[in-house]
């Protein structure tokens, strides 16, 4: 019996670590393996590109770990090797039209990861749906997207009118009291202004001004000479990534200094620190997920762990724009594992049953494909650096921000 | 909603420093206009080109600025890239050194038109040899983009002359829809030429005094200090091409060929030769303007066409007869931008720029039309 035990010892020593390193799911894969397709159609060039390819590398990073570390989908105890078939979509809603559909026609696509941004979301969603396809999508996080009758569309991020409100609750309790809203003129940014508003007016603060801009906007002075002369304590302004430069050169050559600057999207990219320098100091923004969140999961780890990842793979720290990709990549691997089909209409039922824990937080479906997650956290740039400072503050926001001329 | 707006157009009107800023803003929007319509202009009044690579060889001349003030920067930009940059800069430079000594240094003291030719890019290479090395023994110091000017147009001369004399030369006599079909082939390679080296993200050039402005007294008025830099440059430039058309044999060469080709020809004007001068001056008015706006503004490979159109819309209120007409359409442009996006909506100014060229066009088409049949003759 001893010898028994000592040999049962000897070989689950050897066996528990090979199964856990080789596959964590009881899995490998090789090229002769079969395949499920996964169709990403992605902005890696035009307006949305920074975010796009963001998007992109988050895609990148959970194909490679589910096919090299974790040995492929388990679908009802075989394994399958993840194939991601790629367009650029060139921010052109037109071609993201064109683009789902052959990945779905000519590529045989059994899955489609979503593009970055609401408006390449809502068109790609609509071949989606006719197609009785999945689509998981990442980067679109307007409401509107899920309030159009669609069952096979899921996000997990907050959706839009969780992006601002505890930024503006915070700025609330440090003695704001008037601002002023700029936002371009396309669905996703509109819904966060309008939901901005809500925001403000449920809190009793006035809002000065509500402007709108063109898409593609090259010039912003007459709205901010306006902006200046209304002297509001706080600026929220919602566009993209170059916006968000737009924004801060702008207000800095006109001598803007409200008591803050809240640009929820674009300020939070790691990127606009480096290319704004320290003109990006005091600026408050939203983060749907940090490298510092307490969540990890059984797959890539803590937080930190995929960040440190992310850097080995691609040389830069992830946006959350990144983190979101990879993370619904994840969902839907977990929503087909669980299905044991690639069948949709049972993946969708089990992505509606999903409750998974993650590094990039909760993951959780109501019936109409949205997140059941918490509202965005607020960050402001301190000294080059991203500090959360709503809703659990990590440090003392600076406030009010000295003027372009204390600096 | 509207009434809010109303009654803060109402306070706005009434008030005279918004009033100011927005001229000023205007006006400092306007300068710079003028200086990137002034190549646009010339080229279609010379050489008939209707360019409509305009914008992207602006936006050469802001990624050539960028690059020279971040030698080393690795956003976006490695060493396999660096290089082929580099080395295009500098035979663009040699290029340019020598064509300029060849046309209209050496002439007076080499007579033989092949020795002339070899001293003067020898010149040309050695002197950019020097000049490279200079900047690597200084470890790659950032250029200034207001000192990098005379680099720039330089480099920019030079591949207009190129451009010029070995490509559009030989559409010359084509007809008009085929040129515009080359220039917009050219405009969507150089974008995504672009968009290859630099990607989409926005560019902007830290310098430390970008951003930085003058105050007026106590008021609340200011007056950004790039775009004045950017205003005094435009206002230079414009000054030194009238100069140069009217009191050069360069120029006049210039306004003969733009008045009749053939009576030109007839006179003894090299055509293609002067048109490639002027192509060489277009391209390096254009390429400072270019520089000009990466001090003030961000950029992205595909911005380029807004300022083409705003050049268009420039030429048809301005017309082609004279440099002032083109100063006055742009300040006219940037006022009218900046009083729209002021008192109505930064969404109606976008749209000026094409009211004026569509009314403009429809008040005004004899100009435009003349100017388009002069070849024809």
């Amino acid at each position: 019996m001893r010898k028994v035990s000592a040999l049962f010892l000897i070989f689950s020593l050897w066996i528990i670590p090979a199964l856990g390193v080789s596959a964590q799911g009881g899995c490998a894969v090789d090229e002769n393996s079969p395949g499920i397709t996964f169709g990403v159609v992605v902005s890696l060039t035009g307006k949305f590109s920074p975010e796009g390819v963001d998007t992109f590398n988050g895609y990148a990073i959970w194909h490679d770990w589910v096919n090299n570390e974790q040995g492929g989908i388990n679908v009802g105890g075989e394994c399958y090797r993840a194939d991601i078939v790629y367009y650029d979509d060139q921010s052109d809603p037109d071609m993201v039209s064109t683009l789902v559909e052959r990945l779905i026609i000519e590529d045989g696509a059994n899955f489609i990861l979503g593009p970055y941004s609401t408006t390449l979301t809502q068109v790609a969603s609509v071949v989606t749906e006719r197609e009785n396809i999945i689509m998981m999508e990442s980067n679109g996080a307007d409401e509107s997207l899920f309030t159009r009758g669609f069952q096979n569309l899921f996000g997990i991020i907050t959706p839009a009118s969780g992006y601002t409100e505890t930024g503006i609750a915070a700025l609330f309790d440090l003695g704001a009291r008037t601002a002023v809203i700029a936002y371009e003129d396309t669905a996703f940014p509109t819904t966060l202004a309008q939901s901005a508003r809500d925001h403000l007016d449920n809190l009793g603060m006035q809002i000065l001004a509500i402007e709108r801009f063109p898409k593609n906007v090259a010039d912003l002075t007459s709205m901010f000479t306006s902006f200046r002369e209304l002297n509001p304590d706080v600026f929220i302004g919602f566009g993209h990534y170059n916006d968000a430069i737009l924004f801060i050169r702008t207000a800095k050559e006109l001598g803007f200094s409200p008591d803050a600057m809240f640009i929820p999207v674009g300020a939070s990219n790691p990127a606009f620190v480096s290319e704004m320098g320290d003109d990006a100091d005091f600026i408050w923004s939203a983060s749907q997920w940090t490298a510092d969140m307490p969540y990890d999961d059984p797959y890539f780890g803590t937080a930190s762990d995929y960040a440190e990842r992310y850097v080995e793979a691609f040389g830069i720290q992830p946006s959350y724009e990144a983190a979101e990709a990879t993370a619904s990549a994840l969902a839907l691997q977990l929503g087909i594992e669980a299905a044991g089909t690639i069948d949709t209409d049972t993946v969708r039922d089990a992505l509606q049953q999903l409750s998974a824990q993650t590094f990039y937080g909760a993951v959780q479906f109501n019936s109409s494909g949205v997140s059941l997650s918490e509202p965005m956290i607020t960050l402001q740039i301190q000294n080059g650096d991203f500090v959360v400072v709503a809703p659990d503050a990590d440090a003392r926001p600076v406030w009010p921000a000295p003027t372009w001329e204390e600096r | 909603m509207a009434c809010a707006n109303l009654g803060r157009t109402l306070k706005f009107i009434m008030d005279m420093s918004f009033f100011l800023q927005l001229t000023i803003n205007g006006i400092l929007l306007g300068g710079f206009y003028a200086l990137m319509a002034a190549g646009f202009s010339l080229s279609w009044r010379v050489t008939r080109i209707i360019n409509l690579a305009h914008g992207e060889f602006v936006l050469m001349g802001a990624y050539l600025a960028w690059f020279l003030l971040n030698p080393k920067e690795s956003i976006g930009l490695d060493i396999g890239i660096r290089i082929p940059i580099m080395s295009i800069i500098m035979v663009g430079l040699a290029l340019s050194l020598g064509l300029l000594l060849n046309r209209f240094f050496l002439g007076r003291w080499v007579n033989h038109p092949w020795q002339r030719r070899s001293a003067s890019y020898i010149a040309g290479i050695v002197v950019t040899i020097i000049l490279y090395l200079i900047w690597s023994a200084s470890d790659f110091t950032p250029i200034d983009p207001f000192l990098a000017i005379p680099l720039i147009a330089l480099f920019f001369f030079g591949l207009g002359y190129i451009v010029q004399d070995t490509l559009l030369n030989r559409l010359v006599d084509r007809p008009f829809l085929t040129m515009l079909l080359v220039t917009f082939a050219i405009k969507i390679m150089l974008e995504n030429f672009s968009l290859l080296i630099y990607g989409a993200d926005p560019r902007t050039l830290n310098l430390a005094y970008g951003g930085s402005f003058w105050r007026m007294g106590e008021s609340n008025i200011t007056i950004s200090q790039t775009r004045f830099f950017a205003l005094v440059i435009a206002g230079t430039m414009i000054l030194s091409l009238a100069i140069l058309l009217r009191g050069t044999r360069a120029g006049q060469a210039i306004r003969a060929t733009a008045q009749h080709r053939i009576a030109a020809r007839l006179v003894g004007i090299n055509i293609k030769q002067t048109y490639a001068t002027t192509f060489g001056i277009v391209l390096a008015l254009t390429g400072i303007a270019g520089a000009m706006l990466s001090t003030f503004q961000p950029f992205t490979p595909d911005s380029g066409s807004s300022w083409t159109l705003r050049a268009f819309a420039i030429v048809a209120l301005g017309g082609l007869a004279h440099v002032e007409g083109i100063v006055a359409a742009a300040l006219l442009l940037g006022l009218a931008e900046s009083y729209v996006g002021g008192y109505i909506s930064t969404g109606w100014a976008i749209v000026v720029p094409f009211a004026v060229l569509v009314i403009t066009l429809i008040v005004r088409p004899p100009r435009i039309q003349a100017s388009m049949m002069i070849e024809q003759a």
